[in-house]
């Protein structure tokens, strides 16, 4: 389980409400968001069509997939996105690539709406700032052993 | 490629007939879903007379993409079968809600082998700004769909307005989502 800020009883009771739109979106404050727990949910890998990347002479297969995580809240928030692995790194290093996907939409405390570029570029900070990448290597390790 | 629209009386029957082919190609032997189908024609119980189908066909007039538009004012996929996918509300009914479903673009002669080869190209996201046409020609302004990794991909790097309608069903290891897409 992963957050960023880690709220306990009272101040948890206090966070701002998140709300469920009709139009799927969970809206809710940044700061709302930052106290909320997620899990990882799974994790896969994509299928290569077997081209390499050159790497001095030698080659090496691109390594890339995605990851799902959802929140422990209702309205349940789910968040997914694309990752690689840069196998050139010692240690190999896994890095988060293109926008999120969810069904997120953050509000100001006026409770207007950010926008999508807003909310993806919120939710990437996010994103950047979890150790998401030990849950994906375990899963995947278990996957496809 | 070649788009065509319309429904089953509206097609021509051997066209029907290679749409379902097609789907089975796509969704019982490749995919392996576990939906109806017989005599190598995959249809279920929302293909009906008003059901509206997207047709991509190549050079050689053989499909290599389809979608499928149900009102949601009658019974559809989502509402029927993953209403949980809608993180607890109601599912839509409205006359400017359609449901844009069994949407693939699988060019069985491309070597591309990942989920994000396989749906990006030129062929697919065509028949996707066709379906939103199709769709906004019968009055939807949204529509909501069932959806995998890969066509949530698509969806977003080529720049569609779309977004989770909530978390995921894992299916064999799979995710599957609700998606909203906007017409506009």
């Amino acid at each position: 389980m992963i957050h960023a800020t880690v709220t306990y009883g009272p101040a948890l009771a206090r966070a701002p409400m998140m709300t469920l739109s009709d139009d799927g979106l969970v809206r809710l404050t940044l700061d709302r968001l930052r106290t909320i727990p997620f899990t990882h949910l799974l994790s896969g890998l994509d299928e290569h069509d077997g081209s390499l990347l050159s790497c001095e002479g030698a080659s090496l297969d691109p390594i890339s997939g995605y990851t799902e995580w959802v929140s422990t809240t209702s309205p349940v928030i789910t968040l997914g996105w694309d990752w690689w692995l840069d196998v050139s790194a010692t240690p190999c290093i896994h890095t988060h690539i293109g926008a999120p996907r969810s069904n997120v939409m953050i509000v100001d405390a006026q409770h207007h709406d950010l926008g999508m570029p807003k909310t993806d570029a919120e939710l990437e900070r996010l994103i950047a700032s979890w150790p998401w990448q030990g849950a994906v290597v375990h899963f995947i390790g278990s996957r496809y052993a | 490629m070649q788009i065509v629209t319309g429904s089953s009386a509206q097609l021509p029957q051997s066209l029907h007939n290679s749409v379902g082919r097609y789907r089975h190609r796509v969704f019982v032997e490749k995919l392996e879903w576990s939906v109806p189908s017989k005599d190598g024609i995959e249809a279920d119980q929302f293909d009906r007379p008003d059901t509206v189908y997207v047709i991509g066909r190549d050079g050689q007039g053989h499909v290599c993409g389809c979608a499928r538009l149900l009102p949601t004012t009658r019974p559809y996929l989502l509402g029927e079968v993953f209403p949980q996918l809608l993180n607890g509300l109601a599912p839509p009914a409205s006359p400017d809600v359609w449901e844009l479903s069994r949407f693939a673009a699988t060019d069985f002669n491309s070597h591309a082998m990942s989920a994000l080869g396989k749906m990006s190209s030129e062929a697919a996201i065509a028949l996707m700004h066709a379906s939103i046409a199709s769709a906004a020609e019968q009055g939807a302004k949204r529509l909501i769909m069932v959806t995998n990794i890969g066509v949530e991909r698509l969806l977003r790097r080529a720049g569609f307005q779309a977004h989770r309608a909530g978390p995921p069903l894992v299916i064999d290891g799979h995710p599957i989502f609700a998606c909203w897409v906007f017409c506009a």
